[in-house]
């Protein structure tokens, strides 16, 4: 696959006229097609787009699949993730693509409510995706093609194997939903593709840094919905410490959370805060340098930017002389002494253990870094839960689940706050 | 028991003989033994009486009773400069303070020096071999601001002990608070090409550059020719330049303009938390055939060890300061040819911290480096956010380091 771009009825129908053309010209027949399919796509029935997009779901489940093959073969490249990494994302996301899933989320979101916009439903939805977490965009164009609308993605220049992928397995293996998505990849300096594909769509989701979705704000008059970056954190109630298993079990949950995405998604945690002692934090570091190694295995690490190298070794460090650390191949992990030093920022794959007096300090302690938090990692009681469910929301908090779940979000997830399916009606 | 000072003193003549034994018998390396017993005493020394090494230490099991080798003694990264206090000593005692340039988010990292000697016998010991072993007191024009003016910065101090006392008449610093005076520093090159007197000039790379830009652009006048026996040493690499050129265009126009040959033109590799620096033997391999054998073997080892001209630019060390490479990822010791992030363990560091972890890449072989770059700050690749942009600003880079 080499091409940039699979944009139905332009890209499949012949390349000596698609290649012939610019990418903003592609782009804007590529749009007029897919508008011309949203009729058709709406007029199934909601059971009937659910069926179709599962029936998708789990054809990238499939090992013989041609696509997941494909992207097997080139995203560990694309995305400096390692090929076990990779199948592991394709395997999370897919996963939770489900018709009872999808009927979970159409009560919540979008039974019974009249589409808004300016004809229903909204006739073309854009996607604009960002950095090498390269599913993080399937949700709203899930979303999208479950509420009927037609989806065109903008990938990164530097990722566009998944978009693609996705647009030609949608037409290879949902037929059903017609010319119901587009993906091209081109760098945001193309100017004139990126007028072209604003100038198109009714409704716009955007994933990137912020200064990249307010520039998109600007850029974009009708309805945009961004997805900025984001941070989490685990946290362990003193409750939750137990024997040496129990101790083990959570370490290797939590392992799960953090080396998912190699550590660079918005669910990733930052830090475990530890209800108890310094003490407590530290034999629980301790106990994490013994394990990972071990656990690395599950999720072996993609290879590390000369970058992220002397960072990570900057970070072992000062954490060592600040409190305790260790670090190996494709892990680190250290315990602090004091929960103010959120300053030391821990590098990717690493298990960072800061002790707290109480849980319910945590709002305190994160306000700092503003409403940006995403997910919360949590072993702790129910009612620790709904507590800090309640008091972490203003800062942003999208997500509760416990160790090693929380790298799992259900396509319902509402990820940044935003009730995705419900953006279309 | 012996009190830190007295032990400290009793290092420094140490290490100061050390270093004398090898200037005066040539040697390019020490036996094993040699060196790890040093550092093993030094490493003794600095677990004592700097407590927040010795907690480090402690977290990674590594005391002066389990410390054997030199390659054991846990390395502490340059980021650590900038928020601990490495000393022996209190710090109001320092005889000098070095501080890095950075600016970024942890602020300025600090290298305290109870003694100034020992980081002098260090630097004249190995700058005499690469720079001044031929020609006694060259005219020597530093572009770069002297001790007086700049008396936190390690390059200073070296290019000010260099001027006092390596320097012919008329040395001097060509530099005010506005920066390089190249107007000024162009006339004494004339006036020592008029007289024949061999020029040795000393440099940050901004510096030279602005100073070959002024020769082509012409606002400068005619670049003088220098005499024979003329050098220049240039330091602090090209980074944050408004323009820049690559290293050998710069040393090609820079030699084609003085009229020097290009071995003349050495780098220097230096940063603030060592009190050792390596140079490029292009000069020295020019002077000695000894030298030149030695080096081009070496270079045979090392990949792009040499420049377009075939000329020695690897970066050579003293006997007293080893460096490796250490895998990006364990950070375990790499074998000599493999590229890693460079570690220092400097005899010259008697009161700071021997083993000092850097950010610079490179490849070692036999004690010399071909560098390969420098990390900068950390970027994350996915849609986590950089927290630490948040806290504290744009990503830090590292300490300051000269070539």
């Amino acid at each position: 696959m080499t091409s940039r771009s699979f944009l139905p009825g332009v890209d499949d129908v012949g390349s000596d006229v698609a290649g012939a053309d610019a990418l903003p010209d592609r782009l804007l027949a590529g749009a007029d097609v897919l508008r011309r399919s949203a009729a058709a796509l709406a007029a199934l029935t909601e059971k009937q787009r659910m069926r179709a997009l599962a029936g998708l779901a789990l054809c990238w489940r499939d090992p013989e699949d041609e696509f997941r093959r494909e992207a097997l073969e080139r995203l560990p490249d694309e995305c400096s993730l390692s090929p076990e990494m990779v199948a592991w994302g394709i395997e999370q996301a897919f996963s939770v693509v489900t018709e009872e899933g999808m009927r979970h989320w159409w009560r919540e979101e979008a039974q019974g409510k009249p589409y808004v916009g300016r004809s229903p439903p909204p006739e073309l939805s854009g996607h604009v995706w960002a950095g090498n977490v390269f599913v993080a965009g399937l949700p709203p164009v899930i979303a999208s093609l479950l509420a009927g609308s037609p989806a065109l993605v903008k990938a990164p220049d530097r990722f566009p194997t998944f978009a693609l992928l996705l647009a030609r397995s949608m037409k290879a293996h949902a037929p059903e939903l017609g010319n119901c998505l587009g993906a091209a990849a081109w760098s945001r300096d193309d100017v004139a593709a990126t007028h072209t594909f604003l100038d198109n769509l009714d409704l716009l989701f955007a994933f990137g840094d912020d200064d990249s979705i307010a520039v998109l704000e600007q850029q974009f008059v009708r309805r945009i919905v961004g997805f900025g970056h984001r941070y989490s954190v685990a946290a362990i109630s003193a409750a939750s410490l137990g024997s040496d298993a129990v101790l083990d079990e959570l370490i290797d949950r939590l392992a799960v959370d953090h080396f998912a995405w190699d550590g660079q998604g918005c669910l990733t945690p930052r830090w475990v805060f530890v209800e108890g002692s310094a003490e407590i934090a530290r034999l629980l570091a301790e106990r994490a340098a013994e394990r990972l190694p071990s656990l690395v295995e599950q999720f072996p690490a993609g290879p590390l930017s000369d970058e992220e190298a002397a960072a990570r070794s900057a970070w072992l460090g000062e954490t060592g002389f600040q409190g305790w650390s260790r670090g190996g191949a494709g892990w680190s992990c250290a315990s602090l002494a004091g929960s103010t030093s959120l300053r030391l920022v821990p590098p990717p794959r690493s298990m960072c253990f800061l002790p707290v007096d109480e849980l319910g300090d945590l709002p305190v302690l994160l306000d700092p870094l503003g409403p940006r938090l995403q997910g919360l990692s949590l072993a702790g009681s129910e009612t620790l839960r709904d507590m800090l469910a309640e008091a972490l929301e203003p800062l942003g908090l999208s997500r509760i689940a416990r160790p090693g779940e929380l790298q799992r979000p259900p396509v319902h997830w509402s990820h940044d706050g935003v009730r995705i399916l419900g953006q279309f009606f | 028991m012996t009190s830190p000072d007295v032990r400290s003193d009793a290092l420094h003549e140490r290490v100061q003989q050390a270093i004398a034994d090898s200037r005066g018998a040539r040697r390019w390396h020490w036996p094993d033994a040699d060196f790890a017993e040093l550092a093993c005493a030094l490493f003794a020394h600095q677990y004592e009486a700097n407590a927040a090494y010795r907690h480090y230490c402690d977290g990674h099991d590594a005391n002066p009773k389990t410390v054997v080798s030199w390659a054991d003694l846990p390395a502490v990264p340059t980021e650590v400069f900038r928020s601990v206090e490495l000393c022996t000593f209190a710090s109001a005692d320092s005889a000098l303070v070095f501080e890095t340039s950075g600016t970024t988010s942890g602020g300025r990292g600090r290298h305290y020096l109870r003694r100034s000697d020992t980081y002098a016998a260090s630097l004249a010991a190995w700058m005499d071999v690469f720079l001044l072993s031929a020609v006694d007191k060259p005219q020597i024009v530093v572009l770069a601001p002297s001790a007086e003016q700049a008396p936190s910065s390690s390059l200073s101090f070296m290019l000010q002990w260099a001027v006092d006392r390596r320097g012919g008449a008329e040395s001097n610093f060509y530099w005010d608070a506005s920066g390089p005076r190249l107007a000024a520093a162009a006339d004494a090159m004339r006036r020592a090409s008029a007289s024949g007197t061999a020029v040795l000039v000393l440099g940050t790379a901004r510096a030279l550059q602005a100073l070959f830009e002024g020769f082509v652009a012409g606002t400068l006048g005619s670049p003088p020719p220098l005499p024979g026996g003329s050098r220049l040493m240039e330091t602090g690499g090209f980074k944050g330049a408004a323009r820049t050129l690559s290293r050998d265009l710069f040393y090609e126009g820079l030699a084609k303009a003085l009229s020097l040959p290009l071995a003349s033109i050495v780098s220097e590799y230096g940063m603030t938390e060592l009190g050792s620096q390596g140079y490029q033997p292009s000069w020295l391999a020019s002077q000695e055939p000894d030298a030149a054998r030695r080096f081009e073997g070496l270079s045979e080892k090392l990949p792009d060890a040499t420049d377009g001209s075939g000329l020695a630019r690897m970066f050579v060390f003293p006997p007293w300061c080893r460096v490796q490479a250490v895998d990006t990822d364990t950070l375990a010791l790499l074998p000599d040819g493999q590229r890693g992030l460079l570690r220092f363990w400097d005899l010259a560091n008697v009161d700071s911290i021997t083993a000092v972890q850097t950010a610079d890449l490179g490849v070692v072989c036999d004690n010399s480096v071909v560098l390969s770059g420098r990390a900068p700050g950390s970027m994350a690749r996915g849609c986590s956010l950089a927290v630490d942009e948040i806290l504290s600003g744009v990503a830090s880079s590292a300490g300051e380091s000269r070539p």
